[in-house]
């Protein structure tokens, strides 16, 4: 028999976390405070402020974009209402400029190549969101975001405000708090080999190069069994209450690399999360491997398996597993891999690395900030 | 009395008439390969080999001749492994993503007189459960043999233990008595591994050991006297052609110590420590269904509801005397 409040939670989750979704520009209507709290108008020197449809054309000319063309003009005059935004002022087409010369400055802050190829699925996306509107070709745009986002950094005038809300989910012993111990680099919070360390929530901030990241630490699921099942639901019950009031922009679901077969990958369990809450939480959901430099088992024949292999192996088994529970084999999630321990090998900048020779903490932070610049723009484009 | 009966009936654990009515009607597993001539013995290194030949030769002055081992443990965790490893040639099908077993199959091996059973088993766990009819097919496989030690195997880089583990030493335990946790040994595999949180190498081991072994003794019901007559120890193993090599080339854990000839003299002390080998016959497969707990209560029990029956008698009859009129 299901209470009122048990169809109002679900309601509530899948309106905030399924605006989250990476594809979903047809998703429910956007949470209008989530856009606010975004604070996109700060680095707007280039953007005016303005109200309502008409003046959005003679602001436009002023402000000295590179190409004013008619076709511009009036699509922007046909632009309805609806994206009249409650106390923000700001055109959706600049605020995704706005969203892009952020993501160059981050990319710029973190070090990471805007060469590569998922930052380029990124601009795609938003491209083809804003060229429902006619825009002119990217390009143009993108240099220019980029040229914009090169000249912010250097000068480190207005302060890049972004921030990441990262929920951990995942069986216990997995290496949940070693991961957002390694990322904010010191021991934010206590680890143990041997029982379980973490037994509530806990929200553990730190700032990473200027971005503002609250990691919420959850305790671990216990593997399914006759007995786990009603502490397991208490604990998603629990972590449910507490994103209810501010949800995260990602959801992390945590695994071990090395312990990843048969028999551990365990399916009941995510059909658990699944029925506590809702199909939108697989949908912005990354898969983190730790222990992903330990030594591989061996293959058939004795031979010992390629690395890139057994990755995509075990990576194609959570996929399938997810699909499985979700009833959709559509979804997909980016696997990351990680490696806490602190004698992993490193390269000569002091950057830990995988055995395939990645950089696990830039790759981390590339699809975090890909996941929340996706979010956002579906956001403003809804 | 018949409310005596019927609670004595209730008392019986109805989880193991259960099992007992599941019976399998296919033919039993076949033997394995007969026993043939020792070849893996030859791949070892000449020091394990001469470690090896020396135990073997202890165990022949006792006139012990054959030495037959049972490996069970949970999906994954490297039976097979190992017992490739101990017969020195790739007798198991290993593979990380499936499993490769799914009935018990026996191996045997035979050098100059002395022969070696090793019978490995398909995991105990299925999706989340124990699974009661691969322990079914692993007791009818052991029909007429006699075990002279079990090794358990689970991992040694798995962090936690949980209720699973639990179950499974309790399946075990009911399935072929208790008495096969005095003839074990705890084997834990991936032992080359680096510690996390900086604890050394003997601190992680022993503290993992003891909190699979705590888990042993609550499964199983065995308490601290018959632990202490009869101690579980742990074998440490690292199957993976990885593993480090000392100077004489023998496989070495992280803490020096050549673990093929350390797990075979443990194999070895546990098969000749006085306690009874567990014979396997009809009688252990059937199952004698009930376990001990809480039969001493039964006359107890008994006693007072007799007393709770006569004071309702007495009840009764004072109420019949003193309202004799009725009706």
């Amino acid at each position: 028999m299901k209470g009122i409040m048990d169809w109002v939670f679900p309601q509530l989750l899948v309106k905030s976390l399924a605006s989250l979704s990476p594809g979903g520009f047809s998703g429910p209507p956007p949470v209008d405070q989530r856009a606010d709290d975004i604070d996109l108008t700060t680095n707007s020197e280039a953007l005016p402020l303005h109200s309502g449809a008409p003046c959005s054309i003679e602001s436009r000319r002023e402000s000295g974009t590179d190409t004013t063309t008619p076709q511009q003009v009036v699509e922007a005059a046909s632009q309805p209402c609806n994206h009249y935004v409650e106390g923000r002022k700001t055109d959706p087409l600049a605020r995704i400029e706005d969203l892009k010369i952020k993501l160059f400055r981050l990319l710029q802050r973190f070090s990471l190549s805007s060469d590569n190829l998922l930052v380029a699925k990124v601009l795609y996306r938003i491209h083809i969101a804003t060229s429902i509107r006619a825009e002119p070709p990217d390009r143009v745009r993108n240099t220019r975001a980029k040229a914009i986002a090169a000249a912010q950094e250097s000068s480190g005038s207005p302060e890049l405000d972004f921030s990441l809300r990262i929920l951990v989910l995942g069986k216990t012993g997995v290496g949940k708090s070693a991961t957002i111990n390694s990322l904010l680099d010191e021991r934010k919070t206590i680890t143990s080999a041997f029982q379980p360390a973490t037994d509530r929530i806990q929200e553990i901030s730190g700032s990473l190069n200027g971005v503002r990241v609250t990691f919420i630490d959850t305790p671990g699921f216990s593997p399914s069994s006759t007995s786990s099942v009603r502490r397991n639901r208490k604990i998603m019950l629990s972590v449910k209450r507490f994103i209810r009031r501010s949800p995260p922009d990602i959801v992390l679901f945590v695994e071990r690399l090395d312990l990843i077969n048969m028999g551990s990958c365990d399916f009941p369990l995510l059909k658990l999360m699944t029925d506590v809450f809702g199909n939108a939480i697989w949908f912005n959901t990354l898969i983190v491997m730790t222990h992903a430099s330990s030594s591989l088992p061996e293959g058939t024949g004795g031979y010992p398996v390629s690395y890139e292999s057994y990755v995509n192996r075990c990576s194609e088994l959570m996929q399938h597993y997810i699909h499985e529970a979700v009833l959709d084999s559509k979804l997909e999630n980016p696997v990351i891999l990680v490696e806490n321990h602190p004698q992993c090998v490193k390269n000569t900048r002091g950057d830990a690395i995988l055995p395939n020779g990645q950089v696990w903490r830039s790759h981390f932070m590339l699809l975090c900030i890909c996941s929340k610049v996706l979010s956002v723009a579906s956001i403003i484009t809804d | 009395m018949l409310v005596a009966f019927l609670r004595f009936l209730i008392s019986l654990p109805y989880s193991q008439s259960i099992r007992l009515s599941f019976r399998c009607t296919s033919i039993p597993a076949s033997m394995g390969s007969a026993a043939r001539e020792w070849v893996g013995f030859k791949q070892f290194p000449t020091a394990t080999q001469d470690k090896l030949v020396d135990l073997f030769g202890k165990l022949k002055e006792q006139g012990v001749n054959t030495l037959t081992i049972l490996v069970m443990g949970k999906g994954g965790v490297g039976k097979s492994s190992t017992v490739n490893s101990l017969i020195g040639e790739r007798v198991m099908n290993v593979n990380s993503f499936q499993a490769e077993i799914v009935r018990p199959v026996m191996v045997s091996r035979l050098r100059s007189g002395f022969t070696i059973n090793i019978i490995d088993t398909p995991g105990l766990v299925e999706g989340g459960y124990v699974n009661y009819p691969a322990l079914e097919l692993i007791k009818r496989f052991l029909l007429n043999k006699t075990i002279d030690v079990l090794l358990y195997v689970d991992r040694l880089d798995s962090y936690r233990v949980d209720d699973l583990d639990r179950q499974i030493v309790s399946a075990i335990a009911d399935g072929f008595g208790k008495e096969i946790w005095s003839k074990s040994l705890l084997v834990l595999t991936h032992a080359q591994l680096c510690p996390p949180d900086d604890i050394s190498y003997e601190v992680f081991t022993s503290r993992r050991s003891e909190a699979v072994l705590k888990t042993i003794r609550t499964g199983a019901c065995i308490k601290k006297r018959e632990s202490e007559d009869y101690p579980i120890p742990v074998g440490l193993v690292e199957n993976s052609g990885r593993c480090n090599k000392n100077e004489s080339d023998e496989k070495v854990l992280p803490n020096g110590v050549a673990w093929i000839p350390s797990l075979v003299e443990e194999i070895i002390s546990i098969a000749t420590n006085g306690s009874k080998a567990i014979v396997v016959d009809q009688k252990l497969i059937d199952g004698s269904g009930s376990n001990d707990r809480g039969k001493l209560l039964i006359p107890a029990v008994i006693g007072v509801q007799w007393f709770i029956v006569e004071l309702i008698k007495r009840a009764i009859r004072a109420d019949i005397a003193k309202g004799g009129r009725s009706l």
